[in-house]
Order: structure tokens, then sequence, then C-alpha cells
């Protein structure tokens, strides 16, 4: 990565605070609770949370699970992403910032893809390494305060990890792949809309599926974005195999019983997604460079 | 010599139909400081932003010998811009200012601008929202003297600021940035502040250039006439391309006239650029 993109990469960190203060506060969170929660279990031990109960007995507790941190990070870093990708463009734009950002040496295809390469790839990496430093501190924590809990905390897990990252590596990789084109899209409404981008990008979507229905009776629309925005629980399944919360599901279960990450990546609609997101990035940049919002 | 920048039919008509800029010719050499003035809204900040590859434009436009529409970016290393003093982002820092410049731009002395900085009140851990508006013109001027730039193009830079915030401003340009192998172009509407910096002027009005001149030949070209009324007829059968009346006298401005004839009928001076800027705009609404 040369300097000038790693300076753009970095100017997005400074003006989008929440990108990185999100993750960590809901770290802060989740050490904070596993530190002072109170004990509601009668054992005297401040515990928060009940024993395992039967079904999930002879389990090992989920704090070890590596899966579980980096989704309830993912989540968070999630919603301050989707902040970010409907303001990036528009904010230079209402403060008029874009006239000191123009005046440098940077194409606006520079500019563009260093939004999305923060939003798409910086930000999940990060909330990854956070996930992984996290996840033993609680499970330290959780075995220090909780004596009730100690023998369902397998310490011996941790050498699972590998396997445990591999899975995650691929679950991730075909997230930030589904959801590019959904990314992109936000940006291309942030460099269209003059304000509420909010608006602008649920109200299109939102219009088509009633429209459809009302006039249609059909649901069509409403699949595709369900779909988009909600991938099917078997595709995670096929990626994460049945180490996850996800394969206590029965139907879940059925389909899988280890990870096949390579069929998620085998769908048509996977690239179809892409190879529209790459035409809407192309139209994102054509449209900062050559539209007039001074 | 080649030009730093050539315009050829240049134009720009916005949605709606409003014309800003109407076809026009200009050409820009390297070492001179030009102003480009006119009214609100004559065109200028059209043409200052079309030389900048920030809108898009009709005709024929090369700046630094390059496109500035499909090569901004390449353009930019040779250029610097300072628009009014809004266009800093409240939410950055001074040290992340230098650290951004420094980090895109090649030709950026980091030293230079904290050097400048030193000799002011902006501090590298202060936000451009802590800052006074002529602190932010400060650092913005310490971004662009850092610069090593062949052209400096100004957007009424010094909008909205007190006088010797301005004042300094302008010295500083002259002082530590101006030398033979750098141009800049100025657009204001402040003439009198700048007529004394500048080697060119060029004035627009409804999107026209009415008046493209080296400064140092006005004095040959033009001619201010000071009269009482009794030398009033005399005075405008010489052909005045305007004129205005002060304290009783009229004062009656000429291009190209016998200065010996006109000599004869009162005081004969050559017209400062703020004079004959009010005389062409006078001319044109006529």
């Amino acid at each position: 990565m040369n300097r000038v993109f790693l300076t753009l990469i970095r100017r997005e960190f400074w003006e989008n605070k929440s990108l990185w203060i999100a993750p960590l506060a809901m770290v802060g969170l989740i050490v904070g609770g596993a530190t002072f929660s109170r004990d509601r279990s009668g054992s005297g031990s401040g515990l928060s949370i009940s024993p395992p109960t039967a079904p999930l007995a002879g389990h090992t507790m989920n704090a070890i699970s590596l899966p579980n941190i980096a989704v309830f990070l993912g989540a968070v870093a999630g919603l301050a992403v989707f902040a970010y990708l409907l303001d990036c463009l528009l904010a230079e734009r209402r403060d008029r910032s874009i006239l000191f950002w123009k005046s440098l040496p940077v194409s606006d295809a520079q500019t563009v893809l260093s939004k999305l390469v923060v939003a798409m790839l910086v930000v999940p990496l990060g909330v990854i390494l956070l996930a992984l430093l996290t996840q033993p501190v609680v499970a330290l924590i959780t075995w220090l305060r909780f004596e009730l809990l100690r023998p369902y905390i397998d310490f011996s897990l941790f050498a699972a990890w590998p396997r445990a990252l591999a899975h995650l590596g691929a679950l991730w990789a075909f997230t930030l792949l589904w959801f590019a084109p959904v990314a992109v899209y936000l940006m291309l409404v942030s460099v269209l809309a003059k304000r509420a981008p909010l608006v602008y990008a649920v109200g299109p979507p939102l219009v088509l599926i009633m429209g459809e229905k009302l006039i249609l009776d059909s649901t069509h629309v409403l699949e595709f974005v369900g779909e988009r925005i909600f991938p099917w629980q078997s595709r995670l399944v096929h990626l994460l195999g049945p180490d996850t919360a996800l394969a206590s599901n029965p139907a879940a279960r059925r389909i899988i019983v280890e990870p096949h990450w390579w069929i998620p990546f085998q769908d048509l609609k996977l690239w179809a997604g892409l190879a529209v997101a790459a035409g809407m990035l192309y139209i994102v940049v054509r449209l900062r460079q050559f539209r007039d919002d001074t | 010599m080649t030009s730093i920048i050539e315009a050829r039919g240049l134009r720009k008509q916005y949605r709606g139909g409003k014309q800003a800029v109407a076809g026009v010719d200009f050409s820009v050499a390297p070492g001179r400081i030009v102003g480009l003035i006119g009214r609100n809204g004559a065109g200028k900040t059209t043409v200052i932003k079309s030389l900048l590859g920030l809108t898009p434009y009709e005709g024929s436009l090369t700046v630094l010998g390059r496109n500035p529409m499909t090569q901004r970016d390449e353009l930019m290393r040779e250029v610097s811009f300072i628009a009014d003093v809004a266009v800093l982002p409240k939410w950055l820092k001074v040290r992340h200012a230098l650290d951004y410049v420094q980090g895109v731009h090649p030709n950026f002395n980091r030293e230079r601008a904290e050097q400048f900085l030193a000799t002011t009140d902006v501090k590298l851990t202060h936000k451009v929202r802590q800052l006074s508006k002529g602190m932010v013109t400060q650092l913005h001027l310490a971004l662009v003297l850092a610069i090593k730039a062949r052209l400096l193009v100004l957007d009424e830079p010094t909008l909205g600021l007190d006088l010797l915030v301005r004042r300094r401003f302008y010295d500083t340009l002259l002082n530590d940035y101006m030398d033979e192998e750098r141009t800049i172009l100025v657009t204001t509407h402040q003439v009198e502040e700048i007529e004394n910096l500048l080697t060119d002027v060029m004035f627009i009005e409804q999107g026209k250039i009415v008046l493209d001149t080296p400064v140092d030949q006005i004095g040959g070209r033009y001619a201010q006439l000071l009269v009482k009324a009794e030398q009033l007829e005399a005075a405008r059968a010489l052909k005045p391309f305007s004129e205005r009346s002060v304290l009783g006298r009229t004062v009656l401005f000429y291009e190209n006239a016998q200065r010996e004839q006109l000599a004869r009928l009162g005081d004969l001076g050559t017209p400062t650029i703020a004079d004959l800027f009010v005389a062409n705009m006078q001319k044109e609404a006529a």
C-alpha cells in the first residue's frame, strides 16, 4: 500500500471516530460486563448469567468460541460502517471541504476507493484483531470470577483457534463480498444525496417493495432485498460448520455437519452482485469527478 | 514562452440555462500575478473552478499543459489553491492537516509549514473549529507556502477577514512565496487591496473578459480627466468611455486618447485599477 493511500485511510479515521470508538466501546462493555456483572444465580460468585443449561451441558462456554465476540463486535462496527458509508461523500460537500481535498494531488478514484477499503477491509480486520485480543481476556475473567463455570471453560479449546480463524476468515470474506454491492449502493446514495441520505437509501427499495405488492401482489423485490441483507442461514453454516450457535438450529444441522467454505463462493448471485458493485463504483467515481458540487 | 494557462472559447452553462462563462479567450504567462476582477456573480469563481477541474466546461483549456478535467490529480502536484477560509474541515487537527498534505503531496516541505506556523498563534494540537477565521487563513497559507507549486490560485482568499490579516496575507505571499518561476491568479472584488501587487489585470463581467492588460500598460492606454463644469462638454466631445461626478466635478475616462489634448481641459492622470474597474462596469452597463 503506497504512502498516499495509507494517508487517505488515516484521514478517514481522523474524521470518522465512530469507526474505531464503537468497536472499542463494545469491547469495554463486554470486558466490563464480565468483570463487574452482579450475581443473580445465588452462587455468590458475581455471576450475571445462569450456568449452561441441560442441552449445552458437556459443551464448552461460548466465552471461548472465537466467532461469538467477533460477531458482536462486527454487528456494532457494521452499524458504524453503515452510517459512515452513507455520509462519506456527502460530508465533504456539506462543509465545502471538498474544495480543500480536491486542491491536492489525489484522484477521485483513490479517494473513493480509500473509503471503500476502510469500510470493507480495514474496519473488519480491526474487528477480528479486537476479537482475538478480547476473547482470552473475557475467558480468563470468567474463569477467575465464576467458580461455578470453571468446569465448562476448557482452555485447551484455544488450540482450535487456527481452525476457528480459518472459518471466521471464510465467513468474513464471503460477508464482505456479499455486502459489497450494498456498501457501494450506500456510497452512491452518499454522492448523490444533498441531505438525509438515509431516506434516499431506504426510500427507493421501500417504494419498489410496496409498489410491487400493491400492483402485482408479488414479493420478488422484497425477497431480493431480504436475501441481500440476510444471506441464507445455510450459507453461513457452510462457512462456519457445526461449531456455531447457528448449527444448534435443527434445520441448519440437517444441511451440514462440517464446513464446506467453498460452496457459498460458487454462488452466481455473489459474483453478479460484485459485478453490479464494480459498475456502481465506477459511477460514484465519475460523479465525484465531474459533478460540480462546490 | 509557454503559457501557464491557455483558454480558448471557454464556456460554462449551468443547468437552467444560466451562462456563467461566455466563450472567453485568455492566457497567463509564467511569473505573472494576475488579478481576475469582477462583481459578485460575474463568473470569476466559475473560471477558477474550470481551471482546477472542479466543474465541467466547454472549449479548450490547458493549465501547465494539462487538461484540468481529466488530469486534475496530476495538475495539483504543481498547482496550489486557496478558496475562501471556510473550506478547511472543522474536525481537522492542525497536526493532521500537516500529516495529510505531507502524505499526499510530493512537493510539500513540512518543516517550512511548521516554521511559518511557529510565527502565528496556531498550535499543532488545535482543531480548525477552535481557530479564528484569521488563524484558519494562516494555517491554509502555511500549507500552501510549503508546497513547491508553479501556479497558485486564490479565490477571494481574504473574504471576511480583518484588514491586518488581509494585509499580512498578501505581504507573506509576496515576500515568502513569489519568485520569477511562480505564477499567481487571484480573484477578488476588493480591487484596491491587491492593485499594487498585480502585474496583469483581467476584468470579467457577465461571463465575458472585458479587459485583459498588463498593469504597466494601463498608463499608456487609459487616461482619467478631472474637469470642471465649464469644460465638461469639450471633454465629452473627445469620447470618454465612462464618466462619473465627484464633489461637483466630473471624472472622465478615455482609452487611447491624445494626452496633450486632454491635459488642456483639466487635471489629467492615470486611473487606478479600482477606478478603471468601476468605469468599465459602467460602460458595460450602459
